[in-house]
């Protein structure tokens, strides 16, 4: 490594560029958050009444708990169905991993809106469950509660993204040498307490970056409820955009905003906080 | 697991493939349902139809929309690589103060939900009064696009052995030379494969450039009209065609950069 001050001429464009269009963006929603809209338009001033009002109406915490709900039971399931394809890409398909990468890289790249609607196609009254079930003479009439309701949702956003999860877990794989892992059979753990204390602490950081992604990501999606939530689905993402695009109160979304990111950087740490005291995560 | 000499079929494996299946069976539906000759859909199909193909390519709104996203990724994609590799290069060559800061800031943007990237972005530029247009899209696209520039070049350069430069510079080449014929060519596959990764992103991106498109629109923006409108076969085929295109990209990008290492 070297010392030279040569590091920030490189830095310098990421740095403007980040700057304007990511640090001025997210200062200016936070300033936002402060003003008050009144009839007339917006106006600048310091009040705390657009976070208050987060929970004045019953509708605003329900759909953030429920965004929450969802968000955590997808995360979840996220991690815990790609961990045994990642571990099996690693340790077992040595030959044909590339060939499933690709497989879950088409999964990945393939257009997000297009992935949700396949799944409209699948669930719905009209949809191909319902189509087959009708074929085979189990159903006369069409099951409807498939779609629109918040299973709906979660069945689609894990199946959005588990790539995102199964990446940064397999990658955190990688570094697990298997000499470690015989080291640990020699000196005679059980495959479960390898396992457990050998193979899972070393794939912890690939689990908390897959986690993160899914939880942000799923908690604040906008397109999947829209898609296949119904009424019983609203998340926190539509009633965010009403506030930017229908009722123009801006102030209210932008204090929604952050009172989200407030929210999912606690469960963040959370998480890391539980995997801390599972001791399933080694510092070193 | 102690490694096993043979094949033995077991839990794992079954787990692993009915994943596989779950991610891969939707497209699947897709596929088919673009060559299914009613505009309903219909369990068991009924025949085989290029129809919705042909409405698709002569479709005015679809043509203009497609040309408008492939010009924003191109932008996004150059932009991208450009401040991605220069920020890589400080990151894995150098030593200060911050680092760990900057490292960490870098990925802020796509650890955030996409919603409020957009609705940021929106009130940005609201309060400088600056139009939205396809140019404000390909500003906001880079914000999510650089982290993931900055994180494949990294796992490139943190495994480039210096000493070639090095080698290059006490056989007399200046800066330039060296970088022209000993740097570039070592990290041209990450660069390549850095930018189809980024125009695979942009090309398909939504929900920021919801927020912050102007009056000509991009590919998913006009997918969203559709979809919005209710199921038409037509959607069918453009996925169909939109899929075949990323998987392209993907594919080349993972060929030259492994994505794979992607963290």
């Amino acid at each position: 490594m070297k010392k030279s001050r040569k590091h920030i001429l490189l830095l310098t464009p990421l740095f403007s560029y980040f700057t304007f269009f990511f640090f001025a963006p997210m200062f200016v929603l936070f300033v936002y958050s402060f003003w008050l809209k009144t009839s007339t338009g917006l106006v600048p001033t310091f009040t705390l009444q657009n976070y208050l009002y987060i929970f004045s109406k019953k509708l605003y915490p329900i759909t953030i708990l429920r965004s929450l709900r969802i968000g955590i039971t997808t995360a979840l399931i996220c991690v815990v169905i790609s961990y045994p394809v990642a571990y099996s890409l690693t340790f077992k398909y040595k030959k044909l991993q590339d060939v499933v990468l690709y497989l879950i890289l088409v999964s990945l790249f393939s257009s997000y809106l297009v992935r949700v609607y396949a799944w409209r196609t699948i669930l719905g009254s009209s949809g191909l469950i319902n189509q087959i079930l009708k074929y085979l003479g189990l159903i006369e009439e069409p099951l409807r509660f498939i779609l629109f309701s918040p299973t709906a949702i979660i069945i689609t956003l894990v199946f959005i993204l588990t790539p995102f999860t199964i990446l940064p877990i397999f990658s955190s794989m990688q570094n697990i040498s298997i000499d470690l892992i015989e080291a640990a059979r020699d000196l005679g753990a059980n495959k479960f307490k390898t396992f457990y204390k050998v193979t899972l602490p070393l794939s912890m950081p690939g689990v908390i970056t897959g986690f993160i992604f899914s939880l942000t990501i799923s908690t604040g999606d906008y397109v999947t409820p829209q898609l296949v939530g119904g009424t019983e689905g609203l998340m926190v993402g539509r009633i965010m955009q009403d506030q930017f695009g229908l009722t123009y109160n801006w102030p209210f979304g932008s204090a929604l905003a952050y009172f989200m990111i407030f929210v999912l950087i606690l469960l963040i740490n959370l998480f890391i906080g539980i995997t801390t005291i599972l001791k399933l995560r080694r510092k070193f | 697991m102690r490694p096993k000499k043979g094949i033995r079929f077991g839990v794992l494996d079954v787990i692993t493939i009915l994943i596989l299946l779950y991610l891969l069976f939707p497209l699947a539906v897709i596929i088919l349902y673009s060559f299914n000759p009613t505009s309903s859909l219909k369990f068991p199909f009924e025949g085989f139809t290029g129809r919705w193909y042909k409405e698709v390519v002569t479709n005015k709104k679809f043509l203009t929309s497609l040309q408008n996203s492939v010009y924003v990724a191109l932008a996004v994609a150059a932009i991208s690589v450009t401040i991605g590799t220069l920020a890589s290069f400080a990151l894995t060559r150098y030593d200060f103060r911050f680092k760990n800061i900057v490292s960490f800031s870098v990925l802020i943007p796509i650890t955030l939900p996409a919603i409020i990237l957009g609705i940021s972005l929106l009130s940005f530029f609201a309060a400088i009064d600056f139009k939205r247009s396809l140019l404000t899209v390909i500003f906001g696209h880079c914000i999510f696009c650089i982290p993931f520039a900055v994180l494949v070049m990294n796992s490139r350069l943190s495994g480039f052995d210096i000493s070639v430069e090095e080698a290059a510079k006490d056989l007399g080449a200046t800066t330039l030379q060296t970088f022209r014929y000993v740097t570039f060519p070592i990290i041209r596959p990450s660069i390549i494969g850095v930018m189809m990764l980024t125009f695979a992103l942009s090309f398909d991106e939504f929900l920021v450039t919801f927020f912050i498109i102007g009056k000509r629109n991009t590919l998913p923006i006009v997918i969203w009209g559709m979809l919005r409108r209710g199921v038409s076969p037509t959607i069918n085929s453009i996925a169909t065609i939109v899929l075949v295109f990323s998987m392209t990209l993907i594919v080349i990008a993972n060929k030259y950069a492994k994505i794979r290492t992607l963290r």
